[in-house]
Formats: C-alpha cells, sequence, structure tokens
C-alpha cells in the first residue's frame, strides 16, 4: 500500500512537470508565435494557463505523496479529474469539428492547435491513475 | 465562550447561544444550529468568507456577519 | 366521476426528488408554472393496479415554516390542498435534519409515506439504520430505497397505493411539547371548534403556528374573523415566553431536533467519521490558493465546449433552413406570399434558432454542475467578492453564463431565493456581453480598429463587467436598500451527475425557453420581414421600406453620435435578435450573405461611420437593450412588466449616455 503511494507520487510528479512545462510553452506562443516543438503547443493563453494550474495541481503535494503519507492523494485525485475534463472537452470539440466538416461537406483535418494536442496526449498519459480511484475506499482514514 | 468567527478550520464547539435575529435566524436553527448542537469549522472560504461548518452531520456555509452572533463554547 | 388521487412529493433539496419523481412517472409528466409565480410546477402520473394517481414535484424545502417563495408553494400546497399523500423523501445519510420536515408534516395532519432514500450513501458512512423500528415510532410506513438504481420504486408505489387507497385517518405519531405547553395548545385548539372558516385546517397544527407567532397562520386566522384566537396567542406567547427565557418559535425547533434525536437515539447506529471521497474533493477545490483558479478554468471549459460543439449543429439548422426557404420559394408562386413565408418566417425563424444549441448545451453544463454539486462551491467561493457589489455568490455563475447567451444566465438565477438579490442580478446580466453580440464587434473592430482588434473587443467586454458592477451598486442603493440577504447554504457532498437527468434537465429548460420566448420572437420576425418588404413589396429596394422610413425619421435621435438611417434600423433589428444585425447590414448595402469578416461590407462602412462613432456603436449595441429572447425572459423570471420595461428603459438610457460620452471625448481629444 505505502509502497503504491509512492509511486503515484513519482507519477504525479513527472506528469505534473510535462503540464507546467507544455502549459507555459503554450503561453509563450500566445505571446510570440508558433512554436516547433514536439506535440505543437498550441498558442492560447488561456490554456496555457489552465494547464499550469492542473500541474500545479499535480505537484503540489508531492512531496507528501514520496513521503508515503495519505494526505497528498486529494491533489493528485482533483488533478486527475480536471485533466480529464479538459482532455475530454478537447476530444468533443474534436468530435463537433468531425462532424461539421461532414455536414458541411468539406474534408477535415487534425488541428493540433485548435485541439490542443499536449492537453489529449497528457490526459492519456494519465488515464492509469484512474485505478487508483477505484480503489479510493481504501484510503479513508 | 468565544464567538464562531473565533474558531479555527477543524475546531469544534459546542453553541451556547444562538444570535441571529429574525427569519434568518429562524432558519438557521430549523437546519440544526440549536443551543447545545455541537459544530465543527470545516473550512474558510478562500477570500476570507464565508465559513463551511458541520452541523448534524451535514456541510453548511455561513458568512461571518452571522457567525459573528452565535456564541459557542469550545470543546477539546 | 372520480377525481384522480394527488400525490406531492415534499423533501428537502438535494435528497433526490428528482430522481424518484422520474422513476414514478417515466415520461409521463410535464412542466408548467405554479400560478402567479416563476417557480416550476413538474406534474406526472402513474397508473398501480386500479389507481391512477397523479405526482406532484414540489420544490424542495427544509421547513414548513417558508423562508422563499419556493417553500411557500410547497407549504401552501400541502395544507390548503391537502393532497391524498405526501411522500417525504428523507436522505438516509443525512436523516437528523432531514426528519425535522418529516415531523412538521405529520403535524401538519397529512398523510405521509417516507422514502428513505440514499441508502447506499448512508450505508458508506457507515450508518446503520432500524427501518422497521422507524416506521413504528413514526406510525408511518417507510420504504427504503436507492433512487438512481430504481431500488424501492415498486414497494414506494405499493406503499403509496396502501394509504391513499385505506385514506387512514391521522394515526400517525404526534410529539408532545411538554404539559404546560399541551395545555395552550389545547386552549387554542378548543377555541378553534368555534371558528368555523378554520375547520379545513389540523387544529392542532394551526394552534402550534400561533404560538409560533407564525404571520401566515395568524393571517389566515384574521381572514377567517376569529380574532380572539390571535388575541388569546399572543397572551400565551408572551406567558411562555417569560417562563422559558426564550421565545417559543426556537422552543418548537429545539423541542423537534429533540424529540428527532431520540428517535435516532433507537434507530440509528452511526458510522466511524471516515475522511469521504467528498471532503478530498472540496479540500482542493476550495483550497486558498487553488479554488479560484479552478474556478475559473472550468467556466472558460464551459464556453470553449458549449461554443465548438454547437458548431456542426448550427451548420445543420442552417442548411435546413436554407434548404426549406429554398424549397418555399420554388414551391409558392404568389409573390407576396412566398416573401413572406420564404424571407419571413423561414429566414427570419432560421436566423435565431441557429443559436438553440449554443442554448441548450449550456444548459446541459449547468445541470451537470449543479447536479454534481460544484456550482454550491462556485457560490461559496465568490461569495465575498460578489457581496462587496451588493450581490452574493449564487449570482455569479449566472453573470458568468451572460458571457455566453443571456438567456439560459437569467433562468438560472432561480437558484437565487432572496428576490431582491435576483432581482438585482437579472437586471444586470444584459451587461454581460453575450455572444450574439460578438460578430458585430469584430465586423467593426475589425474595420476601424485593424491590428487592434482583439483588444478593442477585449474593451467591450470589460465595459460590460464595469456597468454591471456599477449598476449592481447604484440598483442597490436606489431601489433596494439593505444588505444582500444572508447566507444559510448546504454544501451537498459532491455526486456523479447522471447524463441521463442532466440531459433531461437540458431539455426541460431548453424547451421553456423555446416555449416562452418562441412565440416573442416569432411575432418579432414576422413584423420586421413586414416593415422591411412593404410598401414596395417583394424584391423592391429596402430604401423605400417602412424600415427605413422609421429609421429616417429616427435617426435624429442619434444624429449627435454621428450614426445615420441604417445604423438606427440595424439598431431596430438587433432587438428582435443581436445575431441579425449584421445581416442587416448586409442587406443595407446589397450584399447577400454578408458575414462579420466581409471585406465589402468592411469597406462600405468606412463610408458612413469614423472610428469614434463606430466605438461608439459598438458600446450602445453592448449595453441598448437585450434581445427579445432574453425581455421574454425576464419578463417571466421576474413575473412583473414593471421591471421588464424597467430593465428595457434604463439600458437605452444608458447606453445612449455611454456612447454619447464617447463620442464627446473622442472628439475632445481630437479624434474625428
Amino acid at each position: 500500500m505505502s509502497e503504491k503511494i509512492r509511486l503515484i507520487g513519482i507519477y504525479s510528479a513527472i506528469i505534473g512537470s510535462m503540464y507546467i512545462l507544455y502549459g507555459m510553452l503554450e503561453i509563450i506562443a500566445w505571446a510570440a508565435g508558433e512554436l516547433a516543438f514536439p506535440l505543437s503547443p498550441s498558442p492560447d493563453i488561456f490554456a496555457g494557463f489552465i494547464l499550469v494550474v492542473i500541474g500545479s495541481i499535480l505537484l503540489y503535494r508531492v512531496r507528501d505523496l514520496l513521503n508515503m503519507r495519505y494526505e497528498g492523494l486529494s491533489f493528485f485525485f482533483v488533478g486527475l479529474i480536471l485533466s480529464a475534463i479538459i482532455g475530454i472537452m478537447y476530444l468533443l470539440i474534436m468530435g463537433a469539428d468531425l462532424l461539421d466538416a461532414t455536414i458541411i461537406g468539406e474534408t477535415w483535418a487534425f488541428d493540433s492547435a485548435a485541439y490542443n494536442l499536449p492537453a489529449i496526449v497528457l490526459f492519456i498519459l494519465l488515464l492509469p491513475g484512474w485505478l487508483i480511484i477505484k480503489e479510493r475506499e481504501e484510503f479513508g482514514e | 465562550m468565544t464567538r464562531l468567527t473565533e474558531l479555527k478550520s477543524g475546531q469544534k464547539a459546542r453553541i451556547v447561544h444562538m444570535g441571529v435575529k429574525g427569519p434568518a435566524g429562524q432558519r438557521y436553527r430549523e437546519m440544526g444550529m440549536i443551543r447545545g448542537e455541537t459544530v465543527e469549522i470545516v473550512r474558510i472560504a478562500p477570500l476570507g468568507d464565508p465559513i463551511e461548518i458541520e452541523v448534524k452531520g451535514y456541510n453548511l456555509s455561513l458568512r461571518k456577519e452571522e457567525a459573528e452572533l452565535i456564541i459557542v463554547e469550545v470543546m477539546k | 366521476m372520480k377525481e384522480m388521487t394527488k400525490v406531492a412529493l415534499a423533501g428537502n433539496p438535494n435528497v433526490g426528488k428528482t430522481v424518484i419523481f422520474n422513476e414514478l412517472t417515466g415520461s409521463k409528466q410535464h412542466v408548467g408554472n405554479w400560478p402567479g409565480v416563476t417557480v416550476e410546477k413538474k406534474v406526472g402520473k402513474f397508473s398501480h393496479k386500479d389507481e391512477e394517481i397523479e405526482v406532484l414535484d414540489l420544490p424542495g424545502t427544509y421547513s414548513l415554516s417558508p423562508y422563499s417563495i419556493d417553500e411557500r408553494i410547497a407549504r401552501d400546497y400541502i395544507i390548503e390542498e391537502k393532497p391524498d399523500a405526501v411522500v417525504n423523501i428523507v436522505d438516509a445519510s443525512n436523516i437528523e435534519r432531514n426528519l425535522y420536515l418529516t415531523l412538521q408534516l405529520l403535524e401538519a395532519g397529512a398523510n405521509v409515506v417516507v422514502a428513505l432514500n440514499m441508502m447506499d450513501e448512508a450505508q458508506k458512512k457507515g450508518m446503520k439504520i432500524d427501518v422497521k423500528k422507524l416506521s413504528e415510532l413514526l406510525k408511518t410506513p417507510v420504504i427504503p430505497m436507492v433512487g438512481i438504481k430504481g431500488e424501492g420504486v415498486k414497494e414506494l408505489k405499493d406503499a403509496v397505493y396502501e394509504e391513499v387507497k385505506h385514506h387512514r385517518e391521522h394515526r400517525h405519531m404526534s410529539m408532545g411539547y411538554g404539559k404546560e405547553l399541551e395545555r395552550g395548545i389545547i386552549s387554542l385548539e378548543e377555541k378553534m371548534e368555534h371558528c368555523p372558516a378554520l375547520k379545513k385546517y389540523r387544529h392542532r397544527w394551526l394552534a402550534i403556528k400561533i404560538l409560533e407567532g407564525n404571520a401566515e397562520a395568524i393571517e389566515k386566522v384574521s381572514e377567517a374573523g376569529c380574532d380572539n384566537l390571535i388575541k388569546e396567542g399572543e397572551k400565551l406567547r408572551k406567558q411562555f415566553g417569560r417562563k422559558l427565557h426564550e421565545d417559543l418559535e426556537s422552543y418548537f425547533a429545539d423541542k423537534r431536533y429533540e424529540f428527532v434525536d431520540d428517535i435516532l437515539g433507537v434507530v440509528l447506529i452511526k458510522g466511524k467519521k471516515l475522511w469521504s471521497f467528498s471532503d478530498m474533493l472540496d479540500k482542493v477545490l476550495t483550497h486558498k490558493v487553488f479554488g479560484i483558479p479552478i474556478f475559473l478554468a472550468m467556466m472558460w471549459a464551459t464556453f470553449q465546449f458549449t461554443f465548438s460543439v454547437a458548431v456542426p449543429f448550427m451548420d445543420a439548422i442552417d442548411l435546413f433552413f436554407g434548404w426549406l426557404g429554398g424549397a418555399a420559394s420554388a414551391g409558392i408562386t404568389d409573390p407576396a406570399i412566398q416573401s413572406l413565408v420564404a424571407d419571413g418566417i423561414i429566414g427570419g425563424l432560421g436566423s435565431v434558432l441557429i443559436f438553440l444549441p449554443n442554448i441548450f448545451l449550456l444548459f446541459f453544463v449547468l445541470s451537470l454542475m449543479e447536479d454534481s454539486g460544484y456550482l454550491s462551491r462556485a457560490a461559496f467561493v465568490m461569495d465575498k467578492a460578489m457581496y462587496r457589489i451588493g450581490l452574493q455568490g449564487k449570482s455569479f455563475v449566472p453573470m458568468l453564463l451572460g458571457f455566453g447567451c443571456n438567456v439560459p444566465a437569467i433562468m438560472s438565477t432561480r437558484t437565487i431565493e432572496d428576490r431582491k438579490d435576483r432581482l438585482i442580478t437579472i437586471l444586470v446580466n444584459p451587461l454581460m456581453s453575450c455572444s450574439a453580440r460578438l460578430p458585430v464587434y469584430i465586423l467593426f473592430a475589425g474595420a476601424f480598429f485593424l491590428g487592434a482588434e482583439g483588444s478593442v473587443i477585449f474593451s467591450m467586454y470589460l465595459m460590460g463587467i464595469l456597468l454591471a458592477v456599477l449598476m449592481a451598486l447604484l440598483l442597490r442603493k436606489l431601489f433596494f436598500k439593505g444588505k444582500p440577504s444572508p447566507l444559510i447554504m448546504e454544501m451537498p457532498p459532491y455526486r456523479i451527475p447522471t447524463l441521463k437527468s442532466s440531459a433531461i434537465h437540458m431539455w426541460e429548460k431548453g424547451s421553456m425557453f423555446l416555449k416562452k420566448a418562441g412565440t416573442t420572437i416569432f411575432l418579432g420576425v414576422i413584423i420586421i420581414w413586414f416593415l422591411s418588404t412593404y410598401p414596395g413589396g417583394p424584391g423592391s429596394d429596402i430604401e423605400t421600406s417602412y424600415v427605413a422610413a422609421i429609421g429616417r425619421w429616427v435617426q435624429p435621435i442619434f444624429a449627435p453620435l454621428g450614426w445615420d438611417w441604417k445604423a438606427a434600423i440595424a439598431l431596430l433589428f438587433g432587438f428582435v435578435a443581436k445575431e441579425i444585425v449584421v445581416g442587416a447590414y448586409g442587406t443595407f448595402y446589397g450584399i447577400s450573405d454578408a458575414d462579420e469578416g466581409s471585406a465589402t461590407l468592411r469597406s462600405e462602412l468606412h463610408g458612413a461611420f469614423t472610428p469614434v462613432s463606430a466605438y461608439a456603436y459598438m458600446a450602445f449595441v453592448l449595453i441598448y437593450v437585450p434581445c427579445l429572447a432574453t425581455i421574454g425572459v425576464i419578463k417571466s423570471e421576474t413575473g412583473s412588466w414593471k421591471w421588464t420595461l424597467f430593465a428595457v428603459g434604463y439600458m437605452m438610457g444608458l447606453a445612449y449616455l455611454v456612447a454619447f460620452v464617447i463620442t464627446t471625448v473622442g472628439h475632445l481629444l481630437g479624434f474625428a
């Protein structure tokens, strides 16, 4: 059990840092123009801000988790939920675009700037975290 | 004895005097804030107000303006 | 012909009443309004064995001493209409506070069946409830249920059927308030025997209400002409007040809870206090540092989602109406009728209905937030900031929603119980720049402020917010003196909202909007078509139409602002729906299918406006008058023509004032 907490801590730290990285890149891309960077961060200051917030939440109590204390789990769970809300939102937007293209008869192309590829990828990377939420009953103190 | 607003989050106290008047006061009572009842401060909102307390097994939020009028006795 | 059996669902908010209502009535339900008030009335029916039962979903209420209009409706229905049975839905995981209402219902003499819902949540908390014993003590059937899983529904139907069929006389338990007080109650009851007009009420209940000093009960007695009762009641109140050192109203509340505790002492085994998942979430969602950023992120996500996902549906509607218009034109020979149907009805309706997906999606997201419990956290977090401007936490979400569309925004003010707080929130809401105004900004900003469009458009939004804050403060000072009502808000545990119930909410609210705003918009569209097409007839130049004549006639008012008659008319069109303004301009300049990006349209505008007059025009569009749909919703949510006309009036005035100030200041600073 406690080893699990430690693993969650490491996991949270890695993905959290990536969120902060991409969040800042997106803000910079909005200010200074598109960046040539893997996963093409979208030039969107609001999306960037939100990615930074999610990353901060994931990182906030990492020290607790690494020290095998339960308190940090709340932050991991909320980070998980927020990443899902944003990730699924972009997927739905993508789906709506696809549907729209079909309706008006245009061809559809994946627009990484509009669909925020980093947000989608990071959401997918966090998916294993949901297995932990399923076991949340065990964590009552 | 102290006011409900003086309490910090996590502290438990027993209501000694429910000083809110009028229909609002009656409503607080009907929601469980009666004399002798135990309440616990759950948290304070980010901007400093309102406060969230636990009473009768559920959570209720109220402003400091009203909480000030509720006199309590802190429990160890 | 036997009258249909009537059953009411009553209970605290957040106990799963709607879910149980849906389980009982399925699709056989419809929503209306309680007469004279802006409260939703949900009625449905179901058949069980040989009975057809009508079910009324009453507004959630914490007590039969109402604190808001919603609660008064619930109370009045139970006391005055006396349904054949009342299903009291109790949240088992929150049983202590819920039973307070139960006791009041029993005291009022209602035929009660207790639906002990959310048994699963109680179990998770480690609570154990002896349902049989509870039923014995209350002398009332108690049906354990898990509404969202459909568990217990059949048993509930059976119990309701039994209660209704056998019309049990009040064998429910009755609680005592102490020897002395009981004597007082009985003495009032005896006097009541001599007051025939009060026969329909349960005497004991009424006596207790009189002793509590309940204003409405006293009013009823006075209407019945039995003032001696009131005097006796007053005497007893003073007498007991002195004896008990507290006023009787609190005494009764205390006693009821004492009784609840006695019952629960026998019936309930409390659970251990676990750190629930809900608490874990709240730790972060209402966190000092993260709370507000998360909330802002959620609102941003709401708009991103609704804007983008609405697009395919909007395009589908566009295509549909386009096809329909074409078919009508082809199929109708008479030019006048063809124009009426194709341009007027179909074209006009299409241009307004195209924003329906946006509105429906906003309602959907709002339902998700409400059902999950997040909305009360949003109010909790923003309350202090809103209090500073004379509003309250629950006003924040309606204000933000206004950026999407003012219609769902104003409808969402239903959660605000206090009438004054709610009215102010509604009256300033249209100042939050809705998405329909955006094409107008884009058109003009693109034409006159190339390179700085973003900032110019942002300044419009900012202006709207500042004006909303100012007007909120002003309205509070001038018309609604006093402070916002005290906050007494329950923070229910987070629950996973079911897509099904959110979809049902979305459909209900969306359809209500369609019904209310639909007719007004339709009429508005027809009138505009008529005024634009005649007297020249279909195909004639718009410069010869009535609309142009009105525009020219009205233009002098706008002369100081430097606007021509076309600008005036576009504003008139915008009255129906803001989306029409850009299209109207296209028509004026003979550009078909013009949109806000059209370069030809932009260059045409240069002949009619200067940067200053354009900026003033944008500000005017921001402020002047909400679209017909919004006006319709203001009327239905405030229930008053007075306030609706006031809203229209003050906004027109404010718009003109601001536009004038901009023009004057602009000229003073040396701009054209």
